[in-house]
Parts: C-alpha cells; sequence; structure tokens
C-alpha cells in the first residue's frame, strides 16, 4: 500500500468510539414493537363488504369443482383444448399416487391439490392472492409419456464438433457443422443502435464455401397509442444466443424481450424512449428445417434458461422461473410454455419440491422436447432455489446449486461453510426425480462433476470460517481455511449416498482448487495460492480414492484437456516472481505414481513494454476466451490440433512535461487492438512439445457510435471449423479459409458475409 | 386490510444470545459508516440503535454471513442519509444536549485530519467506495454488489474519488 493509500487508511481514526455495548435494550425495544403493533386507525367496513362479496360471487362461480386446461391464442382469442395423455411404450401407466410415492421416499414432495401447492408458497412467505388462480389449468391426470428418444446422431469424425465435456452429450454453441453445412450465429456485433444479428447457412463445395442463407434477427417497434407527440410502443428484442443442429432441424435459441415504452421525438430530432411496464424475457427457440432454413417451430418456454443440452434428438432445457413473484396475474403463477400460438401450464403432479431445503421460492423447470415431427414436450418442475448451472451425462441432469452457509454452534466458535445442493433428474426415459444430495464448498464448473456408472464423483473447493467467542459473547478471534475435496456418492433405490471421500491432502495450507478433469478412472485437480500442483487421484475403486502423486509448477491450470490416453494438456496462468502470462503444459499420466511434466511449457506474455525513444507502448494480452468457455477452444483430438483466439491492445504513451513534472498520456490515434488466431500442436517426444503457430493476424479497431465504444469489434476471430482437410476461420464480418497440409496452413479465399 | 394488520407480529428469529453475537459482529462496521455521514457519536449511536432494530424486524433470509453483510451495509448508508434530511433535524432548537453537541463539533474541526474531512465532504457516490474500501476493508467486487452498481462502476469511483481527494489536498 502506498502512502497516499496509508493515510487514507489511517483517517479512520478521526472517528470517535462509541459509547455503546448494550445489544439487550434495542432487542428489547423490537420485542416490544413487535409485540405491540401499531393499531389501524381506521376500520374500513365498505371495504370489508367489498371483499366478502367478491368471494361469495367467486365461490358461486366455481362450485363446479374441476379444472379445464384452457388455451389462450395470442390474438386474444380463447380455444380450449386438452391435453392429452399416452400410454407409454412398455405399457406400464405410471400414475399420479406411484409418482408421488416413489419421491417422498427420495427426500421430494408433491402436490395433491392445487391448494396444497398455494398454501406451501405462502407458508415460504410468499404472498399469493388466492382470487387469482381459480381459472389455472392444473390437472391431477396421468402424466404425458413420450416415446423413448433416438439413438445419438454422431457428426463424422471428419468434420468440427464443439469441444463438450461427455462424449454423446452436445451443448449448444454459436457454430455447428454437420456434413458440408455451416451453421452460424454471428452475434458479436453490438452497438446501442444496430440489434441485427445474423444466422448463417454456408455451404462448402470441393473446399470453396458459399452464403446459402442468411436469416436476421432484429428489434422490432409496434405502435400502439399517439398522444401529441408522444406513442405508445410494443419493443420486442430477439437476441439469438446458441444453436444446436441435428439431422432434421435446426434450433436456435433466442432470449426474447418484450416490453413498452413512451417514445418522443425530441427538439433535437432524437428519439428518446422511456421504457416502463410488462417487461418479460422469455427462452425462446426457433426451430428451422436444416435444409433450407424454412421455420417451422417456435416454443416460448417462461424463464430465464440455465443450460441446455442435446442428446439424439432430444433437447433438454434447464430454466429458473420466478416471474410469479412480481406479478399476481394468473397467467404467470405456473411456469408456462408456448408451441408455436398455444400455451399450455404444468400438470399438479410434475410440480414437486425437496422436504429439507431452504428458501424455495423459484421454480427450476426442466423440459425435454422430442425433436421429431410432434415435438412432444415433457416438463418437470422443482421448487427449489435458482439453479447456477449443470452437468449432463447421457442418463442424468445434474442441477447444481450453491447455496447459504450451514452454521455449527459449537461452545467456543461459530462455524459457517458453503454447501452446495445436487439435485439429480433420470433422462433416460420420462423425467424422473432420482434424488439429491449435499456436498461441502462449491462446485465451480460442470468439470468438477462426473458420473461413472452408479458413482458420481465430485470435486468441491471452499473457505471455512471460525469466530472464536469469549464468555460466549464477544468475538475475539476470527479464522478462516480453505478446504478441498473429493466425494464420491452411489446412487441407490433410495436417492443418493455417500460413498468415499478425501478431506485432506489436495493442497497445501490456502490453496483452493482450480481445476479438475475426470478422465474415466482417474481425476487430476489443480491447486493454486503461490505454486501449482497438480495432483493425480485415483478413483478407479469408488470405496476408497486415493492421492498417488503431485507435482509442483508454477503458475496454475484453469482448464485441463485430456490429450491421447496418457497426457493431460493444462491451459492457464504462469505466475512466478519474474514473469506473468498465459501457460500451455503438457503432463504425463501413464505412470499414477509419478505424474510429470512433459518437456517445456510454452508461455505467451501477457503485458510487453517497449520503449520508443521517450515514448513506451505496452502490448496488453486479453484473457483468452476458452478459459472461461471451453466450447471457443478449436478441438481435433484425433490430430492432436488445438486453436484459441488472442486479442490484445497496444497501448501507446507519450511522454509530456507540465509544471507538476513529467507524466505519460495515451495517445488515442496510435493505440489499436490486435487479434490474432494460434493453433497449438503438440509433440509428446519432444523437449519442447507445445508448438504454436499464428494462423492470422488483424488489426480489429474499436468502433465508435455517438462516442460510446462497441462491446466487440466485427473482426475478432470467433471459432475455426473444418470440414475435411478445409478450415474455415470465423469472423463476424467474414470467413477465412485454409487448406490444411500436416502441420502448416495455406490460406485460400475468403468469403464476406455482409 | 387483513395484511396490514398484521405487520409488525413478524420478528426475526433470533435468541437475545444470538442477536448479541451479531451486534458484537456489525457494530463498529455500522457505527463507522454513520459517522462518516453525521460525524458525531450521538447521531451514529442512534443510527446503529435504529438499523439493528431494523434488521430484527426484518424477515429476510440471507444465503451467507457475507450477504447480511451487504444488507447491513446498505441499510447504514440509507438510514443515514434519512437522518440528515429528517425535518427535525433541520429546526433551531436550544437546548442543553444541542449546544453540547455543537460545541464538540465546532472543537473536533479543528483537529480533524485533512484525509478524514475531504473523505467525508466528498459527494456520496465517491464517499461511500472510499469507506467501504479502505476503513471497511471491502473488495471492489463486494463494494459493487452493497451498492448494486457494476464492477467496472465500482472500480470508476474509487478511482475518481480517489483523484478528488488529491486535488482538494493540492487546492490546499
Amino acid at each position: 500500500m502506498n502512502d497516499f493509500d496509508k493515510k487514507i487508511k489511517d483517517s479512520k481514526e478521526c472517528i470517535e468510539k462509541s459509547n455503546q455495548n448494550d445489544s439487550h435494550h434495542i432487542y428489547e425495544m423490537a420485542k416490544n414493537k413487535v409485540e405491540k403493533p401499531a393499531l389501524i386507525k381506521r376500520f374500513n367496513y365498505r371495504l370489508v363488504i367489498k371483499y366478502a362479496i367478491i368471494v361469495m360471487f367467486l365461490l358461486v362461480m366455481f362450485t363446479g369443482g374441476f379444472f379445464i386446461s384452457k388455451s389462450l391464442n395470442k390474438n386474444g382469442n380463447e380455444q380450449i383444448i386438452y391435453r392429452n395423455s399416452e400410454r407409454s411404450n412398455n405399457n406400464q401407466s405410471v400414475n399420479y399416487e406411484e409418482v408421488a410415492t416413489n419421491n417422498k421416499a427420495l427426500n421430494f414432495g408433491s402436490f395433491e391439490t392445487k391448494d396444497d401447492l398455494i398454501n406451501y408458497l405462502n407458508d415460504n412467505k410468499i404472498n399469493i392472492s388466492t382470487s387469482s388462480l381459480n381459472d389455472v389449468q392444473i390437472m391431477s391426470d396421468e402424466i404425458t409419456i413420450s416415446p423413448k428418444a433416438d439413438a445419438a446422431i454422431s457428426n463424422s469424425s471428419s468434420s468440427y464438433q464443439t469441444n463438450t465435456q461427455v462424449e454423446n452429450v452436445d451443448e449448444a454453441d454459436i457454430v455447428k457443422v454437420v456434413g458440408n453445412h455451416i451453421f452460424y450465429l454471428a452475434t458479436n456485433v453490438h452497438t446501442y443502435k444496430d440489434y441485427a444479428r445474423y444466422l448463417y447457412m454456408l455451404t462448402e463445395n470441393d473446399g470453396e464455401l458459399f452464403k446459402e442463407k442468411t436469416i436476421e434477427y432484429n428489434r422490432t417497434e409496434e405502435l400502439l397509442e399517439t398522444i401529441d407527440n408522444y406513442s405508445l410502443v410494443r419493443i420486442v428484442t430477439m437476441i439469438p444466443n446458441d444453436l444446436y443442429v441435428t439431422n432434421k432441424y435446426v434450433v436456435v435459441r433466442v432470449t426474447k424481450t418484450e416490453y413498452k415504452s413512451i417514445k418522443q421525438i425530441g427538439l433535437d430530432s432524437k428519439t428518446y424512449y422511456n421504457n416502463t411496464y410488462d417487461y418479460g424475457t422469455t427462452c425462446y427457440f426457433e426451430i428451422y428445417d436444416v435444409n433450407d432454413l424454412s421455420l417451422v417451430k417456435t416454443i416460448e418456454l417462461a424463464g430465464s434458461n440455465v443450460s441446455t443440452r442435446l442428446i439424439g434428438n432430444s433437447l433438454y432445457v434447464v430454466n429458473n422461473y420466478n416471474d410469479y413473484l412480481r406479478n399476481n396475474n394468473r397467467f404467470y403463477f405456473y411456469p408456462y410454455f408456448f408451441l408455436d400460438d398455444v400455451i399450455y401450464y404444468p400438470y399438479l403432479n410434475h410440480i414437486y419440491y425437496c422436504e429439507d431445503s431452504p428458501q424455495m421460492k423459484t421454480y427450476v423447470s426442466l423440459y425435454k422436447i422430442i425433436l421429431d415431427d410432434e415435438f412432444t414436450v415433457q416438463d418437470l418442475h422443482i421448487l427449489t432455489p435458482t439453479v447456477d448451472n449443470i452437468y449432463s451425462s447421457e442418463k442424468n441432469i445434474y442441477l447444481i446449486r450453491t447455496y447459504g452457509n450451514d452454521v455449527i454452534n459449537e461452545d467456543d466458535y461459530q462455524l459457517t461453510y458453503p454447501k452446495t445442493r445436487v439435485v439429480v433428474v433420470n433422462i433416460e426415459g420420462d423425467l424422473t426425480l432420482a434424488g439429491n444430495f449435499d456436498v461441502k464448498g462449491k462446485i465451480n464448473d460442470k468439470y468438477w462433476i462426473d458420473e461413472k456408472d452408479e458413482y458420481i464423483r465430485v470435486v468441491t473447493t471452499g473457505r471455512e470460517y471460525r469466530n472464536y467467542y469469549f464468555d460466549k459473547k464477544y468475538v475475539y478471534r476470527n479464522e478462516s481455511t480453505i478446504f478441498n475435496f473429493l466425494t464420491i456418492f452411489k446412487k441407490t433405490d433410495n436417492g443418493f449416498e455417500e460413498s468415499s471421500s478425501i478431506e485432506e491432502g489436495i493442497g497445501k495450507p490456502g490453496e483452493s482448487i482450480r481445476s479438475a478433469r475426470f478422465n474415466g478412472d482417474v481425476v487430476t485437480i489443480v491447486t493454486y495460492r503461490n505454486i501449482d500442483p497438480i495432483y493425480y487421484v485415483d478413483i478407479s475403486n469408488p470405496l476408497n480414492p486415493v492421492i498417488t502423486s503431485s507435482l509442483e509448477v508454477t503458475g496454475y491450470s484453469v482448464y485441463q484437456h485430456p490429450y491421447k490416453d496418457n497426457y493431460v494438456i493444462g491451459f492457464g496462468y504462469e505466475n512466478d516472481n519474474a514473469s506473468n502470462g498465459y501457460k500451455i503444459t503438457l503432463f504425463d499420466i501413464s505412470d499414477k505414481e509419478d505424474i510429470k511434466q512433459v518437456g517445456n511449457s510454452a508461455v505467451i506474455y501477457n503485458y510487453v513494454p517497449t520503449y520508443i525513444e521517450n515514448d513506451y507502448k505496452e502490448l496488453i494480452i486479453d484473457i483468452p476466451q476458452f478459459f472461461y468457455n471451453p466450447k471457443a477452444l478449436f478441438v481435433d483430438n484425433n490430430l492432436g490440433i488445438y486453436g484459441f483466439r488472442l486479442q490484445m491492445q497496444d497501448y501507446y504513451y507519450e511522454k509530456k512535461t507540465d509544471s507538476s513534472g513529467i507524466y505519460y498520456s495515451r495517445n488515442l490515434s496510435k493505440t489499436h487492438s490486435i487479434t490474432k488466431y494460434l493453433i497449438i500442436t503438440i509433440d509428446e517426444n519432444s523437449d519442447n512439445p507445445i508448438s504454436i503457430l499464428e494462423l492470422d493476424v488483424r488489426d480489429a479497431l474499436y468502433r465508435n457510435y455517438d462516442g460510446t465504444y462497441s462491446a466487440y469489434s466485427e473482426d475478432y476471430y470467433q471459432r475455426l471449423v473444418f470440414i475435411g482437410d478445409n478450415y474455415y476461420l470465423l469472423s463476424n464480418n467474414k470467413v477465412n479459409t485454409f487448406t490444411r497440409n500436416g502441420n502448416d496452413f495455406i490460406e485460400g479465399k475468403e468469403l464476406l458475409l455482409k | 386490510m387483513f395484511v396490514l394488520y398484521m405487520k409488525g407480529l413478524n420478528m426475526r428469529n433470533l435468541t437475545e444470545t444470538e442477536f448479541d453475537k451479531k451486534y458484537h459482529m456489525y457494530k463498529d462496521l455500522i457505527y463507522n459508516i454513520a459517522y462518516t455521514y453525521v460525524h458525531n457519536k450521538f447521531d451514529s449511536d442512534d443510527i446503529t440503535q435504529d438499523v439493528f432494530i431494523k434488521y430484527l424486524e426484518s424477515t429476510v433470509e440471507f444465503n451467507s454471513l457475507d450477504n447480511e453483510k451487504y444488507w447491513l451495509i446498505r441499510v447504514t448508508i440509507n438510514q443515514s442519509k434519512n437522518y440528515l434530511s429528517t425535518s427535525w433535524k433541520k429546526k433551531t432548537i436550544l437546548n442543553d444536549e444541542m449546544v453540547e453537541r455543537t460545541m464538540e463539533k465546532e472543537s473536533r474541526e479543528k483537529e480533524k485530519n485533512d484525509y478524514y474531512r475531504i473523505i467525508t465532504s466528498l459527494p456520496n457516490k465517491y464517499k461511500e467506495p472510499i469507506v467501504l474500501f479502505y476503513y471497511e476493508d471491502l473488495k471492489i467486487e463486494e463494494i459493487a454488489k452493497v451498492l448494486n452498481i457494476s464492477l467496472n462502476c465500482a472500480k470508476k469511483r474509487l478511482e475518481r474519488g480517489r483523484q478528488k481527494i488529491k486535488e482538494e489536498l493540492n487546492n490546499e
């Protein structure tokens, strides 16, 4: 801390000390206020009579006592439809009672009547007017059974695939390749005026790429009413986020935001918007025919999206939904979805709660959408705290939520630490709750959890706090320690049981887990504080996991990628006292007793100052995108080729002098951004196993719109894909083509996208 | 109407012993922040008391100790601002207590550290990050959460606050 900062900090001593040290009178004051609440000044007889009349009227109207399913055409014409249930393929119907019993054994409860649900929500301090719910369609009918998903659709290995965590479980991304077609979302052009995004269908023919079709996503504005020079407009923005491609369809996930705004043309001819009410955001899917991008279906799901997966032709969507907390309109009380213009609400027996989970105020909704001709939708909703992340195997989806602290009061200290709850849903046939388990610590990304057979392996980290009390009253000391765990759970008929764990030995004191990667019977774990031990943990026996070896290196890995059978590539940071940068290291894990580094690491220094006469330049490289989004890493495991983009700023400072002395001022006209795409190749037999090739380099200029900076440049590379030996480097405005010959890439034609 | 009548019947589910622990855990934090607004210990004690009463009356549930702390800081800031704008403070009431407070305030002015004086006279949007960062050792990320602003905004305000302190020092 420099002198100036120290003086600021020391100035705190000017604060006079308080004389107050007695909490008792505060407690008594609060207690007195509670026991003697303020009386209502006036008893409103008219209001009481009014409510009584309304309640009696509603009771008369609904003494029929049955619930009907109601669909509301978006244009306002009402249609009544009934949700039909179908028998499953194995002719075993699963009725409501069976489902409820099974789930109660697994620590989940369900609701027999709508009143049970309403009372439950009210007990959790949610104030919902009962009168708003009478005509909401909730059924206690047989649940809809849909046919089993088709076998997984696999791409040819001679074309690009997204870098996913689990084989056969696809994850959405901005580009997908099927056959000789590339489907690409150019989503990163963003200014406050230009809302356009594009879906491109590009076709490869004999190495050359053609733009076959383009779909533009834009912001629409509909005039509702005009008064003087004010207009009430309805604004809808559609921002495509990512996509999947199957043999039949292209599925684009869109964030659709709809709201009303008052528009005014000012004296300066500028347009001003005052956003008002009816703000709503939903998770929206547009489904196109893969052959010609004609729109086939739209599906709109209530809530904000957490994540999606595609397994075979089944699309799984996880949303958090809590709009009903802010809106008593009956349409918002339950998670709803639209298939085209028809609205659906859940069956009552599709809604569950965790019996011992705190703060249940959000619907976590899991949808399974079969991408066939009928687009059957299954749904399951759990009242639980919002989900942070998910992990998916081919059989189960794991809903992950880190919540609260567990507080344990011991005699002389109070212990708190974070916990994570994981709710498991089986997805092999119908969506079925499989159970839940709690684990101490946080699961910081999806790679920290892995399923193998009936075992779930979980890596967590966290900080534990202890407050020590003097005389059980005053905190005189507090301390915290970091913990790192590996825990293995086993799936049983009654849910999940802890099978084994490692609670000591992962990381030195003060080190927390930075990355982990499961690979069959081994997990490699990297911890960090000053140096980076990477641990080899043998998990071949789930009842007895063992740390068999470790290796200390400088810096740490944030992402680990398996390479061939016996290697792991660590991508992360270099951090010793001499230098800082990004580092790529190859680790040999063939011998569990001796994990080794292969040769030298490759380091890209992220801060390079250069002096030019009296001026100087600073080259600063941003954190690579794939560090926090592994799907941005180009991976070809067959050939051992990897790729990613780097963005850097070359700042130029001029030396200047004024009355206060010499200082350096940034010269904006000489400062520019550069983007590079790097190709990494591995040779495990070399002393320098990591080779880096610059595939392409270009200046990427910031664009100013009305004095503001754009978030991204159109020139930045987004993804590298390939079809056969032809490689395509995609940015928002063009595609550069390369042909690979061994480890050489020969530049070809350029395709302009706009 | 029914809901209004029920108001005030909820109190946080804490025993007096448990509340005492919370009180000692947070009282210095709340008092110090309040003091940077009102500049005297009497009013700071009042605000501290009000904040804890609000805490006991509130039924907000906290996911973690951190969230609890952030909530208390926000309430303290709001209470301090409300305190400064309430009408009775603007009236000129001459009584012994008031005269005593004023005299103490005047004598303290002479001794007050320049840095402290400048910090507490900054506009709130710069003062708050400075006080939270330097006096209460909050990280930038925590400051952003407490003040409900973006991380970049928190960094900019902190930096701008430091610049303003330097400018004021140079002007003296």
